[in-house]
């Protein structure tokens, strides 16, 4: 049993997305965001909640779940717009295009880095959404959340150096 | 060009006429007085301070963003009892010289004085911060 320290530099949370259908640990067809300043992994379930005459307290049954990534980072030029090159639509187009676009992603979250074998990821296929990105002349770099609303399910995994 | 010497350029300008001149020295202590006691009616811009300090932590490997404040103080002293007519405008002036450095996220000055015996000492103090 042990907490999850990221502030090792072998083990700093890590969120890569790429294709629909890309493998996520190669770099070909995937970004590894730059600039997070923090993550949310939501998994919430679904309940429906029913009462029966033989009981003094409501009885729950779990539905379908919502799951989310949400995350707000520094905007990285590049990232945010894409290279407008690359064969990869992730890489060509970047978050904005990839949200514009409506373009289905695949995505990892790597809980302590990316490095270390045996150390815990999330992962599913969803699309970007949500980008709001603000600046002012105290804040002087622009800043975005970033959701992933998750299609599917999420589904753990473990790092493979 | 350094912040310092930006501002001394346009204080140079702005004062290249009237009651009030400027040095391009150090406003450092010569005999028992600083030069802007002995002096009077001369600006003496100080050294720059400086200090970086963590504008943007992050959690994943990217680097973490720093931001640099610089502060400049400014020293003009004056005979209180005959101060310069032209005094009230050169003091904008030398206030609004902080719109001289390019390049900064933000730029205050301010202006605080104190009378000693018949010397008014005016102390400014030029802010920048950049990202």
């Amino acid at each position: 049993m042990a907490v999850i320290n990221v502030s090792q530099s072998t083990t700093e949370a890590t969120v890569v997305i790429g294709d629909a259908g890309a493998n996520l640990a190669a770099a070909a067809n995937t970004i590894t965001l730059a600039n997070l300043q923090d993550i949310t992994v939501t998994n919430n379930q679904g309940s429906f909640r029913y009462q029966t005459l033989d009981s003094q307290s409501e009885a729950v049954v779990l539905t379908v779940a919502t799951n989310s990534i949400g995350l707000n980072l520094v905007v990285d030029e590049t990232q945010f717009f894409g290279d407008g090159a690359n064969a990869s639509p992730v890489i060509n187009k970047g978050l904005f295009g990839t949200s514009n676009d409506k373009t289905s992603i695949d995505f990892r979250v790597y809980f302590e880095g990316t490095s270390v074998s045996g150390n815990k990821y999330i992962e599913g296929s969803g699309f970007i959404t949500g980008l709001a990105p603000t600046v002012n002349p105290g804040a002087p770099l622009w800043v975005t959340p970033v959701t992933i609303e998750v299609n599917g399910d999420l589904t753990e995994g473990d790092v493979t150096a | 060009m350094s912040i310092r010497s930006t501002l001394l350029t346009q204080l140079q300008t702005d004062l290249a006429t009237g009651n009030i001149s400027v040095s391009q020295e150090l406003p450092y202590t010569s005999g028992s007085d600083t030069l802007n006691i002995k002096n009077m009616k001369v600006l003496y811009l100080d050294a720059e301070e400086t200090e970086l300090t963590e504008a943007y932590q992050f959690v994943n490997n990217s680097n973490d963003i720093y931001q640099t404040e610089s502060v400049l103080n400014a020293f003009l002293s004056v005979d209180a009892k005959n101060q310069p007519s032209d005094l009230d405008t050169r003091i904008t002036s030398i206030l609004n010289a902080k719109s001289s450095v390019a390049n900064v996220t933000s730029a205050t000055s301010s202006v605080t004085t104190e009378i000693e015996s018949d010397i008014l000492t005016y102390t400014f103090e030029y802010r920048f911060t950049t990202i």
